[in-house]
């Protein structure tokens, strides 16, 4: 293996190779602080410039476009509560209290530091246990999906606000993933003879619209239209802070590769469970979505550790971990290649390159970070009354080009208004994704398990590995249910 | 809080009921030929989503007789002075409180108007419209903003990104 490592250094380090990573980490940074353009858009556009490149190229330039897009979303998730892409949403949570409370610098700092840490611990992952975690993801059937997204979605219960709108929300979520083409019986449901909904509704547009839609018109109607934003000092390495973060990074990071390696699950969940468990294993759990560091050092390090981990299935089995690996996999195939078991002793080389490359990106994201946001922060001090009118034309120009669709773009004008009313009573809507994300391999993996076992629902619990995933949710939502009731009880125990 | 919250549950059970009758028309497990039908899952989600609605309702019409928060009270707090340090130019309040539901407003016609003017045309109007209603009176800084919007449309999504424009 360290052979191998050493000859992708040295196919890295030929000078185009460095240009071409340098290009895509650049690229990726934008990308990912566009609200509405994410990874995949960045990916598919690439696409045919690839075409003229050797295939090693390529793939280091795909593979680093996908990971510094995964790590640029918190800029605009922490400046402007927008998040860049789906895998950021988490992250606004408690980095946007934290910009309104003059602290973007502090929260940018950890943000980087995070996310250059759970990519690395990735990355390093990928690289020594590929083999290793692929076999124990093999392991993995219907059943363990099923309990593994039912599992997910008692995040909700973690989520700080209300456990009931939480799990309204995550049912909406839930319903709006079956409306399309059923893709086991192609019925179709919830369309309304619409031929826009055939397809389902995307998740750009709920994102982009409850998201960012709803903010601007937040902002629109509170009395200043402008806030002017303190000068803040972004700092990386600050020991105070490190201290504070390093045991949620550390569990973070190896929660963000396990949960990345599963495929299907994605950087988004990834987040949205260490997120969850950075708040359970925290001493001040009501500290989380005020601007808690914790709170953004949980889903960065998790979403980047992820993004690497949804490469193992990848290259070892072929199947993609999220939405942007299965176009990198689409674009093997189109370069005349067929990841599988097979893939790393046939191209060893490229894999090692595109590995090696994955570990200078990291780095790159560390160097480069900090002056592309200094950049990019000027723009905090631009009235919000011409931010706002681009931030509405960045979203709708971003919702439209993923499908061509204006219809996507009227969907998302409707979650945008949706998310704006839904903010008036502190409704959670990332819950509503949570939903939409796990709905799908919760619907299909419930489905397969209940036909593997001609119908009998105990299959789920006499499996060791789903019983012990939906024990841990049951477990979840009534300790959420009883948390309440005893500390009522210790109130009254203390006031008698 | 209590009306908006009994509101968004009648919204939300009402909604899920005529889905949910929607849901009872799919084909069922004896129907197709898969041994779980595009029924069940669905309905589930429904059923449940009507029963959790249910429950808050109950729970806010609880809580609000225990708290004796009138609607009135919670009217008052959202119309409540914000804070408008380094505000571009001050507003009345009444302005300001209807200034989304206008800026909406726009946002549909700007989409709308794409189709007949084209994207550009409508988008210039829009990016001036927009920010002069966001609350910014000064005449240059509507033109800068119109023209990085142009600069931002035609250069770095169609040209640069080549992305496709509505």
């Amino acid at each position: 293996m360290l052979e191998s490592l050493l000859n992708g250094l040295a196919v890295v380090l030929q000078p185009m190779n460095l240009v071409i990573l340098l290009s895509a980490v650049f690229i990726g940074f934008v990308g990912g602080a566009l609200p509405g353009l994410s990874g995949v858009i960045l990916v598919v556009i690439l696409l045919p410039v690839t075409y003229g490149m050797d295939s090693t190229s390529a793939f280091m330039l795909l593979t680093a476009i996908y990971a510094s897009t995964v790590f640029s979303g918190l800029i605009t998730s922490i400046l402007y509560r927008a998040p860049g892409t789906p895998e950021a949403v988490m992250t606004s949570f408690d980095g946007y209290p934290m910009t309104q409370k003059g602290e973007a610098g502090k929260a940018l700092g950890i943000g980087i530091l995070s996310s250059a840490i759970g990519g690395t611990v990735g990355t390093v992952a990928l690289i020594v246990f590929t083999p290793l975690l692929a076999s124990v993801a093999l392991q993995f059937s219907s059943p363990e999906f099923f309990a593994l997204a039912v599992l997910g979605l008692t995040v909700v219960a973690s989520l700080g606000s209300d456990l009931l709108l939480g799990l309204i929300g995550a049912m909406i979520g839930l319903f709006i993933a079956t409306i399309g083409i059923d893709p086991v019986t192609a019925t179709s449901r919830f369309t309304f003879g619409s031929l826009n909904l055939a397809s389902g509704i995307n998740l750009i547009p709920i994102i982009v619209g409850m998201f960012a839609i709803s903010e601007v018109l937040k902002r629109a109607g509170e009395n200043s239209s402008h806030k002017a934003m303190k000068e803040f000092r972004i700092r990386i390495f600050d020991g105070a802070v490190l201290k504070k973060i390093r045991t949620t990074l550390a569990r973070s990071s190896l929660l963000g590769v396990g949960v990345g390696i599963l495929p299907g699950i994605g950087a988004s969940t990834a987040a949205m469970i260490s997120y969850s468990e950075a708040v359970r294993w925290s001493r001040h759990p009501e500290c989380f979505g005020k601007g808690e560091a914790n709170g953004i050092a949980a889903p960065e390090a998790a979403n980047n550790a992820a993004a690497m981990g949804a490469l193992v299935p990848l290259f070892a089995l072929g199947i993609p971990g999220s939405g942007t690996t299965a176009i990198i996999l689409g674009a093997f195939v189109m370069h005349g290649l067929q990841p599988g078991p097979t893939f790393m002793s046939a191209n060893g080389e490229l894999i090692y390159a595109v590995f090696v490359g994955l570990l200078i990106v990291n780095l790159m994201i560390l160097a480069f970070a900090k002056p592309f946001i200094a950049v990019l922060s000027r723009l905090l001090n631009v009235p919000y009354a011409a931010l706002g009118p681009i931030i509405i034309i960045c979203c709708v120009v971003g919702t439209y080009s993923v499908q061509n669709s204006m219809f996507d773009v009227w969907l998302m004008l409707g979650f945008g208004v949706a998310g704006y009313l839904l903010e008036k009573i502190n409704f959670p809507l990332v819950a509503i994704i949570l939903g939409v994300v796990l709905g799908p391999i919760a619907e299909s993996e419930f489905r397969r398990s209940l036909a593997m076992s001609q119908g009998d629902p105990m299959l789920f619990f006499t499996r060791p590995i789903s019983a012990t995933l939906l024990a841990a949710a049951i477990g979840i939502v009534t300790l959420t249910l009883l948390a309440p009731l005893w500390k009522r009880h210790r109130r009254r125990v203390a006031a008698a | 809080m209590r009306i908006p919250t009994l509101i968004f549950s009648g919204c939300v059970f009402a909604v899920s009921a005529f889905l949910a009758v929607l849901a009872l028309g799919l084909p069922g497990s004896d129907e197709v030929s898969t041994f779980i039908g595009p029924r069940l899952w669905p309905l589930t989600v429904l059923v449940i989503t009507m029963l959790l609605s249910i429950l808050l309702g109950l729970r806010t019409l609880a809580a609000g007789r225990n708290a004796g928060e009138t609607a009135g009270e919670a009217e008052e707090r959202a119309a409540a002075p914000k804070d408008d340090t380094g505000a571009d130019e001050a507003e009345s309040p009444a302005r300001s409180r209807s200034r989304h539901w206008l800026l909406l407003a726009l946002v549909i016609a700007w989409t709308v108007a794409m189709e007949f003017v084209g994207f550009a045309t409508a988008t210039v109007l829009f990016a001036a419209v927009a920010t002069w209603l966001l609350g910014n009176r000064n005449v240059l800084s509507i033109v800068v903003t119109t023209v990085v919007s142009l600069v931002l449309v035609s250069v770095v999504f169609n040209e640069l990104l080549n992305i496709p424009l509505p």
